[in-house]
């Protein structure tokens, strides 16, 4: 009884001392690896491609990152959440339902635009309604300058007839007038 | 030592700043010019102050003064001679202080270059770039000084400060710095920043001028001649910065891109595209006598968006890769911000109430160029205004949410741009093809058609061509239309005037070169058309066509991209120079079955080392993309994980990206082009001399 109570303990400890040596092993080996590993590798669901994440990762930002899309995002955080990305399409998911999920988590700012429909209509409604503004400050402007325009020509024509009531002097430099007349053609230039 | 030389210098500076903008007020109030003269020489002497305070911090650095503290937080013992210069710039305090050098800079040359011809505008010319000047220096002094020291108090606690906090305390020598951030050690990162400060404070220079006008009331066109030039050379160097900038978030970042509509990126859009309205504007003003207010007004804007660029970039608050650290100074950024803008409003708003604004505002026809040059004034308002709504959404509602006036945060990412910036960019290609067919004051329909009607049928013939080819993107084919119907309609004008010069008997390339440098403003203005055309070829490409794909590959293996094939051939673990781990993956490029290149892409593991234990951490892992590049398209591929020897790869397939750095050669060069200096008297003795018919090619101007 004792005999085989000692082959039991003595199965133990050579079994411990395997499992011990295996490990070290195993933790060596790791270490031999030419280039150390950069965290575990995720594996994805069937029928899942990073392709596909990154489809959606791109509609979205993490919580923590400055203004980097999900899909560019090279922080622990975002990896983590491509992975979610990534399980939860495994489990069928639609976009929307994923995008969703996380907006509903972390936050509104966490889509790349607004997911609500009064949020998406402010922010694509200011723009048009600046775009809608301005092309009134602007044909304002326009019709504005035109009408001085109009005012302007009735004026020149009135001033171009002046000349044949009013003759050119005899005593007036030739030269003069060709300069003048060089000057004005500069102008309609 | 060199620590007092700084503090000294940049104090200095900031007196004479101050000194210059009060003398040059007094002078211009009681007319004593010897006051004005007085202000000049101070507000000349800021440069060599903070000349001698720059240097005194690139030497700290070089000579790793890390009792420092700017000095021990962008730079360590390992870090690379050439980025211990550069370090300058790479935190908030250092460039700041290059910053202000750079606005000293720009002031002294304004007022060496203009002071005879612009004399009545120099008073305030002076008060408003020292008044500027004088804010940055106030941050650089008092809230952001690089010239903090290490102290080490009799308690043996260690705290920055410019002099020593108490009795006893003891400058404390760090054995090695935290060197500098990794993402700004790249040759892009050398010249982005000073490009980009240089536009910014550039700018400065032209809203000075147009302050003076308004102030003293001579708005005549001598402020706009003076102001000119300095616009173009701002604006030169702000499209310099985008492109640079762009480069390195291609070569640095890693996302396969270089533009994402970060909101620190648009800071700096934003004073460009007014920049680009203003610089149209000033023709028609210089042609016609037209669009005084405007022009008043786009100066005015592009200052404030600098100064509202700078306040994004500087205070944290907007979130962004490319901001500084939050820090104190946006409060007092804020506030000078505020100061210029209500300032300048109401000045403009004064003269225009007393009606010394109006010039010739007389529109004699909708079919004009000054009526095309004016629409396209509006599409680049309307383009600044929406994406200044898209920068500036989250701050805004972050603040109505604050207020209790909003529940959520709107944030506007990368996809609400396209879809309400293409129709700004699809109008202002169809104007960079027509207004500069069309005549000053007014052009009939007939023979403006007559004049498109070439540029037209290419166009189509090129929307057919890619319809042909099998290109099904409706945007994109709408969007190659509009490109070279711009191209084809600017190079149409550039051959009408070589053909008219080889007619009287030149060869074509004398007639070209004599052509350009007869009128080297509008045929620079026509090669910056040109370099936007190149550009825009290249991001349709690269947005409409680009392909990615995300794949984990084992030693051996192989992915496909578009026509591309990479195989991935091992890893590899390297130390750097400067105590940088980099992890390096092998692979070949193939296409059609042939190898056509080998990459690299790897990953640089940055460490930092604590000054009190010595202990080495690693701090910033950078992805490097390893790219085969043709004209045609980029293979671009970056390590996103690796397990082992298992690597998970993310590769872009770039087409015609190499378009977008090719444009912005050719912009850069036609910007040069206008900026050189004509040789008027002489060209205008040979007008006169012209016969009438000849004449006819030099009239239109720009």
């Amino acid at each position: 009884m004792a005999l085989r109570q000692q082959r039991h303990r003595a199965r133990r400890v050579l079994l411990f001392a395997l499992v011990w040596w295996v490990g070290v092993l195993v933790l060596l080996s790791l270490n031999m690896r030419p280039v150390a590993a950069q965290g575990g590798e995720f594996v994805l669901p069937p029928g899942v491609t990073w392709d596909d994440v990154n489809k959606i990762a791109r509609k979205m930002y993490c919580d923590v990152c400055e203004g980097i899309p999900l899909d560019e995002c090279e922080s622990v955080a975002c990896r983590q959440w491509r992975e979610e990305i990534a399980r939860q399409l495994g489990e069928g998911r639609t976009e929307d339902e994923i995008i969703d999920y996380f907006v509903e988590r972390y936050g509104a700012d966490v889509a790349s635009v607004p997911r609500d429909r009064t949020d998406r209509a402010i922010a694509f409604g200011v723009p048009v309604a600046i775009a809608l503004l301005l092309a009134l400050v602007g044909v304002g402007q326009v019709r504005r300058l035109q009408r001085r325009g109009q005012q302007a020509g009735a004026t020149a024509r009135r001033s171009a007839a002046r000349p044949q009531a009013r003759p050119v002097p005899d005593d007036v430099d030739p030269a003069l007038l060709e300069r003048l007349q060089r000057e004005l053609e500069g102008l309609d230039g | 030592m060199i620590a007092e030389v700084g503090i000294i210098t940049t104090g200095l500076a900031f007196v004479a700043a101050v000194y210059a903008l009060v003398a040059a007020l007094a002078g211009a109030q009681a007319r004593r010019d010897r006051w004005v003269i007085s202000a000049r020489n101070a507000a000349l002497t800021t440069f060599p102050l903070l000349s001698v305070a720059n240097l005194a911090l690139i030497y700290a650095m070089l000579n790793h003064e890390f009792s420092i503290a700017y000095v021990w937080q962008t730079s360590s013992l390992d870090t690379p001679r050439f980025y211990l210069v550069t370090g300058l710039w790479g935190s908030q305090a250092g460039s700041l202080l290059f910053w202000s050098w750079l606005m000293s800079a720009f002031t002294f040359a304004a007022l060496l270059l203009n002071w005879q011809s612009e004399r009545r505008l120099m008073p305030v010319v002076i008060a408003v770039t020292m008044a500027t000047l004088g804010f940055f220096l106030i941050l650089n002094n008092f809230i952001e000084n690089p010239f903090e020291r290490y102290w080490q108090l009799p308690s043996g606690r260690i705290e920055p400060a410019l002099f020593p906090p108490i009795d006893g305390a003891q400058v404390f020598h760090p054995a090695d710095g935290q060197g500098l951030n990794p993402l700004l050690r790249h040759f892009g990162m050398v010249f982005h920043p000073p490009m980009l400060y240089l536009g910014f404070v550039g700018f400065t220079i032209p809203f000075a001028f147009a302050i003076a006008a308004l102030v003293s009331g001579q708005l005549g066109p001598g402020w706009l001649r003076a102001t000119r030039r300095w616009a173009l050379v701002a604006w030169l160097f702000l499209s310099l910065g985008l492109l640079l900038g762009g480069r390195w978030a291609y070569d640095v970042l890693g996302w396969g891109g270089y533009w994402g509509w970060d909101p620190v990126e648009n800071a700096a859009l934003l004073p460009w595209l007014t920049g680009t309205a203003f610089l149209h504007s000033a023709v028609v003003q210089e042609k016609r006598g037209m669009l005084k207010f405007w022009n008043m007004l786009l100066i005015i804007l592009t200052y404030l968006l600098v100064v509202l660029g700078t306040f994004a970039t500087r205070s944290g608050v907007v979130s962004s890769v490319h901001s500084f650290a939050e820090s104190e100074i946006g409060r007092p950024m804020f506030a000078f911000l505020a100061l210029a803008m209500i300032g300048s409003f109401a000045l403009l708003s004064w003269r225009q109430q007393r009606g010394d604004l109006r010039g010739v505002d007389e529109l004699d026809s909708l079919v004009s160029r000054e009526a095309f040059f004016l629409l396209n004034n509006w599409l680049f308002l309307g383009l600044t205004v929406v994406v200044l709504w898209g920068s500036w959404a989250e701050a805004i509602t972050t603040i109505l949410v604050d207020l209790g006036l909003r529940s959520t945060v709107i944030n506007l990412g990368p996809d609400y741009y396209p879809p309400v910036t293409r129709w700004f960019l699809a109008g202002l290609f169809v104007l960079m093809g027509i207004a500069p067919l069309a005549a000053w004051r007014h052009s009939t329909a007939k023979r403006l058609g007559r004049a498109l009607i070439v540029p037209v049928l290419l166009a189509v013939a090129v929307m057919v061509a890619l319809f042909v080819t099998g290109t099904d993107d409706l945007w994109a084919v709408g969007g190659y239309g509009l490109v070279a119907f711009a191209g084809f309609a600017t190079l149409t004008e550039i051959w009408k005037g070589v053909r008219a010069r080889h007619g009287r008997g030149e060869n074509y390339w004398k007639a070209f070169t004599s052509l350009v440098a007869r009128d080297r403003r509008r045929y620079g203005g026509y090669f910056i058309h040109l370099g936007i055309v190149v550009l825009g070829i290249g991001v349709i490409g690269s947005s409409a066509f680009q392909e990615i794909t995300t794949q984990t590959l084992n030693v051996g293996e192989r992915l496909s991209l578009h026509d591309y094939e990479m195989q991935y051939n091992g890893l590899f673990e390297a130390q750097a120079e400067d105590g940088r781990t980099m992890v390096i993956a092998r692979a070949t490029v193939y296409k059609d079955g042939e190898i056509v290149g080998h990459i690299r892409p790897r990953r640089d593991i940055f460490f930092t080392t604590d000054p009190m234990t010595g202990q080495r951490t690693p701090s910033t892992n950078m992805s490097i993309p390893g790219t085969y590049s043709t004209l045609a398209a980029d293979f671009y591929a970056r390590i996103e994980t690796w397990e082992g020897n298992r690597v998970t790869f993310r590769v872009y397939y770039n087409p015609l990206i190499s378009f977008v750095w090719l444009g912005g050669v050719v912009l850069i060069v036609g910007t040069l082009v206008a900026l050189w200096p004509s040789r008027q008297p002489e060209r205008a003795a040979q007008r006169a001399t012209l016969p009438a018919g000849a004449r006819g090619i030099e009239a239109g101007g720009d």
